[in-house]
């Protein structure tokens, strides 16, 4: 049996075979503590789990398998994910946001409320990633304005979720469908904006507007 | 409320009266803080209202009138051609759906439902509402209740449209009057199906209706009219005997109360009552069918009873009745022809059963209370009416040495009886579709009558917003209220009519130069018709056509298009070919949408139409020779007769 840690063979000590998947986790999850990076997932031979899985993970022994491999990332590495994600996961703000709207401006409250979980979703995303960039991106955030457009968007963001969720309690829904229709799209336009200016500050890629 | 808007829509209002009496009566009401009407960022208005500490959006902030366009799109089809706006708020929807009917449309063709009066004149001072205020086609419902509403929207009613209504909301009105636009909907979609109904009705026995009136014109234009007994019988009370099962169980009461009471019959219960020995005052006939005539059979000779009659009734019931004749009248058929020529007549509602038309009448009266009898609407005791109805005289014609006259009702019951009514005391009834449908408008109507109303069957299925009580207990309970009805009736009946029959006679022979003019363009469109098959065009697409054959194509269409101008012969050509109308109506369309349609369809269906209106006009001819015949022979009922002053 092997173990691999970000694809390189490790060795532990001590492994038994009552050991399970969640017991390597943990272990590892300590050897790791001081270094920023955390336990993100775990392929044990073709099955792909989360390191959260933590039910699925006690109940399987890793000598079940013949190999197993623990995959782990910094909070930077997280966020040049998130970075990554960006452009989709606006897309789909955009799509919610518009389609919520469009229902509830014809009266489809139903339908329109379903979807709206998965618009606030996407929001809580952003609103969750624009806060950690100020730690993930330090060395980028003090010598850039970006810190200053981040703190800006965020302050708009909280407004404008804060103004969705009294025209929600108020059955605004014309309100509502206002602030998903006109006002979100800015706020998503502008968070691609940041997220470009920052993607191109990582090594190896390009100033805004520099050609390729 | 100064705005630069205001005094202009308030001038433009002045087309619509009901609406000025609601402007002036909520003008108080006009300065309340909870509406605010703030610019949008497109710089139209848009419109918050704040209430039990919300407050909430009516348009929206930025763009009310593309979200108006929004909301309209979501509903309205090509096909749409009627409209019913529910909820106008400042009336960009309104805006919205004018702009997308085509021009110029007609009257009644959108319906605007406002409940909250306060909307509508902040709409009024926040924008210029006159095109829509000025345009025919609205017909604007403001501050009505949902049966009021209901009321207005069955008057303008055409059946053939309920296919082609949209029903386009403003949602925020929606939300805030949730309860109101339930009920609306509902009184709607009951109506609605009514009136299918009526199409169905129509379409099989228009032209009895059509030619029983013919034949009764002379009636219904000499006859003393119901409207002569509105407003006669304040706070008297009424009793509408009609012919369900349970009349057996009281109708002898009825004797103790006739010199006092206003005692209506419907058809099927006079010859019981005659049977019983008790007179009605009135009895109601409207059925057009001979079956129905049969309930007068061996009643002809009551002279101490007033029959009123709807012109549509079969002939024979007029013909062979020889008491005192009055004329009511449902609005429909041949009524506004007559109308200009006679002193009214007195319209009364007709909701399928003749006990509709008895309660409308009641009510019209002034009557208060007013008592059903024999209203059961059910197969109460297994039966379909009371013991000595002519459907006992149908049912009787079936009997055979293997059944009896009760099992072969029986069969009729478990064939029909489709709705089954649990009642409060446990019991269980049956009630066919038509019965059901009429306990629906009984009760429906009873919520917005002014009097009391009564049910004294002593059974069946109307027990909602009426008060139940047996007649015994009725007799006890009104025993110091009535009138000398005998009185009255005697006057209502007596006195002369004023009714113009040579002007009459003189407007048929106008109608017939109508319908010879109109044989000859049928004449003419079918020679387009012949030419235009020839082998040159049939095959080519009506764009495709070119000199002599495009000229011919043009004039058929002319022809086809102005065949039926004349509205009168128009309503009297739809009803005796109704079936042919809504098919050609939607051929028409199918053509127009067809770009790949040859010239030969479009004759094949032309020739259709032309066929159809020579039928009409081989079934119509006779029957205006005939009435204008009758009416310019000697009068037989004792009627005066004089030009009506305007």
């Amino acid at each position: 049996m092997n173990i691999l840690l970000n694809g390189e063979p490790i060795t532990i000590d001590g492994i038994t075979p009552e050991v399970t998947l969640a017991d390597l986790v943990e272990l590892i999850s300590a050897e790791l503590k001081d270094s920023g990076a955390a336990v993100m997932e775990v392929v044990a031979d073709d099955t792909r789990l989360s390191a959260d899985q933590a039910d699925v993970l006690s109940a399987h022994k890793i000598v079940e398998y013949q190999t197993v491999e623990i995959l782990t990332a910094t909070a930077r590495d997280l966020l040049e994910m998130a970075l990554e994600e960006g452009p989709d996961v606006f897309d789909f703000i955009d799509e919610r946001a518009l389609s919520v709207a469009s229902d509830l401006r014809i009266g489809k409250i139903k339908e329109a409320m379903e979807r709206q979980l998965e618009t606030l979703d996407g929001l809580e995303w952003l609103s969750s990633i624009l806060k950690n960039l100020a730690v993930g991106f330090a060395p980028e955030m003090s010598e850039r304005s970006i810190e200053s457009s981040r703190s800006q968007l965020m302050e708009q963001l909280a407004a404008q979720m804060t103004a969705l969720q009294k025209a929600h309690e108020n059955n605004d829904w014309v309100g509502l469908a206002d602030i998903l229709e006109y006002e979100i799209p800015p706020i998503t336009a502008q968070a691609r904006e940041l997220f470009d200016e920052l993607k191109s500050l990582m090594p190896g890629k390009s100033e805004p507007g520099e050609t390729e | 409320m100064e705005s630069p808007f205001l005094k202009a829509n308030l001038q433009a209002l002045v087309r619509h009266p009901h609406l000025v009496a609601m402007a002036q009566q909520h003008a108080d009401a006009a300065s309340d803080a909870s509406y605010r009407v703030e610019p949008a960022r497109t710089g139209l208005p848009t419109l918050t209202i704040a209430t039990g500490g919300k407050t909430f959006s009516y348009h929206s902030r930025y763009d009310p009138l593309a979200e108006a366009a929004r909301q309209a799109d979501s509903v309205l089809q090509p096909q749409h051609t009627n409209v019913m706006i529910l909820g106008a708020g400042l009336g960009y929807l309104v805006d919205v759906v004018l702009e997308k009917l085509a021009r110029p449309g007609f009257e009644r063709q959108v319906y605007v439902v406002e409940p909250d009066p306060q909307v509508f004149l902040r709409a009024l001072a926040s924008r210029d509402m006159r095109p829509a205020l000025n345009d025919p086609r609205i017909e604007w419902c403001v501050g009505m209740t949902p049966d009021e509403f209901g009321d207005r929207w069955a008057m303008g009613l055409d059946w053939v449209n309920l296919d082609a209504l949209a029903v386009v909301e403003h949602p925020p009105s929606l939300s805030r009057f949730h309860g109101y636009f339930e009920r609306l909907k509902e009184k709607v979609l009951y109506l609605a199906n009514r009136s299918k109904g009526n199409l169905v009705t129509l379409m099989h026995t228009g032209n009895e209706f059509h030619s029983n009136s013919f034949a009764n014109l002379r009636a219904a234009l000499t006859l003393p009219g119901v409207g002569r007994m509105f407003g006669r019988f304040a706070g008297v009370p009424a009793v509408i005997v009609a012919a369900g099962p349970s009349l057996e169980k009281n109708a002898a009461l009825l004797a103790d109360i006739r010199d006092r009471f206003l005692v209506i019959a419907v058809d099927t219960s006079f010859r019981q009552l005659v049977a019983r020995n008790i007179r009605p005052h009135i009895v109601l006939a409207a059925d057009p069918s001979y079956l129905n005539s049969l309930d007068f059979v061996g009643v002809e000779n009551e002279t101490g009873v007033v029959l009123a009659v709807e012109p549509m009734t079969h002939p024979d019931i007029i013909e062979q009745f020889r008491g005192p004749k009055m004329a009511m009248t449902f609005g429909g058929g041949l009524q506004t022809l007559i109308e200009p020529f006679r002193e009214p007549t007195g319209k009364v509602v007709c909701w399928g059963s003749i006990a509709t038309t008895a309660f409308d009448l009641a009510r019209s009266c002034g009557c208060d209370p007013i008592v059903f009898v024999g209203l059961d609407l059910s197969f109460q005791d297994g039966k379909l009416y009371a013991r000595g109805s002519y459907s006992d005289d149908v049912f009787y014609d079936r009997v055979h040495p293997l059944t009896s006259l009760e099992h072969e009702t029986v069969e009729y019951i478990q064939t029909r009886g489709t709705h089954r009514i649990a009642m409060s005391d446990g019991s269980v009834l049956y009630t066919d579709q038509n019965m059901h449908m009429y306990r629906a408008w009984f009760e429906d109507q009873f919520r917005q009558t002014a009097a009391k109303v009564v049910n004294a069957t002593e059974g069946g299925v109307v027990t909602r917003h009426v008060t139940c009580m047996t007649m015994a207990d009725v007799v006890k309970t009104y025993a110091d209220k009535g009138a000398p009805i005998a009185g009255i009736m005697r006057e209502v009946v007596e006195k002369p009519v004023r009714a113009d029959v040579p002007g009459m006679i003189a407007r048929l022979e106008e109608l017939m130069k109508v319908l010879r003019q109109q044989q000859d363009d049928v004449r003419r469109a079918a020679a387009l018709c012949r030419k235009l098959a020839g082998a040159a065009s049939r095959d080519a697409q009506p764009s495709a056509l070119t000199g002599p054959a495009l000229v011919q194509y043009r004039e058929l269409l002319e022809l086809h298009d102005h065949l039926l101008d004349d509205m009168t012969v128009y309503g009297w050509y739809a009803v005796h070919q109704t079936r042919f109308v809504n098919r050609h109506a939607l051929e028409l369309k199918r053509l127009r949408a067809d770009e790949t349609a040859k010239t030969l369809a479009w004759i094949e269906e032309i020739g259709l139409f032309l066929e159809s209106v020579t039928k009409f006009h081989e079934y119509q001819y006779p029957l205006m020779e005939a009435a204008i015949h009758s009416l310019a022979a000697p009068a037989r009922d004792a009627v005066q007769e004089r030009p009506v002053t305007p």
